[in-house]
């Protein structure tokens, strides 16, 4: 360090550029003024987050708290990441809940399906209705070659086992 | 003025006197913190006005430090001593100030401390070095000295303000920078060799 000699003993002349021997007071009253004008300027809220603040300073240390945050971000990160890899990448809902994702995550249910007689008999009455309209126009095409016509007269919806009729009827005159 | 055979005895007792005003400053005794206050304004008066070559931004700087640590004492648990503590914060602090600055404004190098020109052992010492330090005017000489400060960067004005100037230790420094002693050395070592760049003149 011999060759810098000179230039540290140049530098260290700095050491004489102190304060002046008031400046020690004068700041401490400074001090004591920005203090109180501080705790003037501090709102309640701002005075309970730094108790707040200060109370979880004390209880651990920033570098405790860091660790375990770290590590839940890494965690809920790479959760995230796998469920995004696994899903399809199609951006819609309906093609998500079409794909084998949700089944395979949730389990299996069957259809929603109800028994019911009542439900049973009015698709029963539906299909003999069509029937019995499929029937009448059948009837009324060959009716133009034939005197008589034939027409549903009588297609039932009672709890009763439903039964057509065909009946001839008068010729039509709209 | 101390000898080197006395430094380490002075230094644990102001080490003591320190911990023992600490506790007190931490059991709510503010008489207590202005003592260090009154302790620490004109060691850190030196590395703040160093740094930073602006009496005006020193005194502010002194006030946000002395404010930090006045917030920040409770939580101090004394695994350092509060030399080192109230020399790192004031370091941080004084970087962090000197980074914003450069941004936004530029430091006159002008400003020179008049007042060390009737210091009397200012007097003594640059009389003594008159081989070293040549005829030159006392005013331009302190001019010459902030502006080869001022052309080192920040971590190399640091240390040199540190050791050549307020007498720290490698080892004292390396605690307060959070660095290596060898990152110390290599810093100085740099530091030397740019100032001797630009103070050639006056060796």
């Amino acid at each position: 360090m011999s060759e810098f000699e000179d230039i540290q003993r140049l530098i260290r002349l700095k050491k004489f550029e102190t304060p002046k021997e008031d400046f020690v007071e004068d700041f401490l009253a400074k001090f004591h003024e920005r203090q109180r004008s501080e705790m003037l300027r501090q709102s309640s809220l701002s005075l309970l987050w730094e108790r707040v603040t200060t109370y979880f300073d004390d209880l651990v240390t920033p570098k405790l708290v860091l660790v375990p945050a770290v590590a839940c971000v890494g965690l809920l990160a790479i959760w995230g990441a796998m469920n995004l890899g696994s899903s399809p990448t199609g951006n819609d809902t309906a093609t998500l809940v079409s794909t084998q994702t949700l089944p395979s995550v949730m389990p299996q249910q069957k259809p929603f399906i109800v028994d019911s007689q009542l439900i049973r008999e009015v698709e029963n009455d539906r299909a003999l209705e069509i029937e019995g309209i499929l029937l009448s126009r059948h009837f009324e095409t060959d009716n133009m070659t034939q005197p008589e016509i034939v027409d549903v007269v009588s297609v039932s919806g009672s709890l009763s086992p439903v039964s057509a009729e065909l009946q001839p009827v008068a010729r039509f005159n709209p | 003025m101390e000898t080197v055979t006395d430094k380490p005895t002075a230094a644990a007792t102001s080490s003591a006197e320190d911990r023992v005003l600490v506790e007190r400053a931490q059991d709510g005794d503010t008489r207590a913190f202005d003592d260090l206050v009154r302790k620490y304004t004109p060691k850190l008066y030196g590395m703040v006005y160093n740094m930073t070559a602006n009496r005006e931004d020193t005194a502010d700087l002194l006030q946000e430090i002395f404010a930090k640590a006045y917030r920040s004492v409770k939580r101090f648990q004394g695994k350092s001593s509060f030399y080192t503590w109230i020399y790192s914060i004031s370091v941080n602090m004084t970087l962090n100030f000197l980074k914003k600055r450069g941004r936004y404004a530029k430091v006159s190098l002008d400003d020179v401390d008049s007042g060390i020109q009737n210091d009397p052992e200012f007097i003594k010492v640059t009389t003594a070095q008159r081989d070293t330090v040549r005829e030159v005017n006392i005013n331009e000489l302190q001019k010459s000295l902030n502006a080869a400060m001022m052309k080192l960067s920040e971590d190399h004005r640091t240390v040199v303000t540190l050791y050549d100037i307020q007498g720290h230790q490698h080892n004292e420094i390396s605690k307060i920078l959070g660095v290596s002693e060898g990152t110390v050395r290599s810093r100085l070592f740099y530091a030397h060799r740019i100032l001797q760049t630009y103070l050639e003149d006056l060796v």
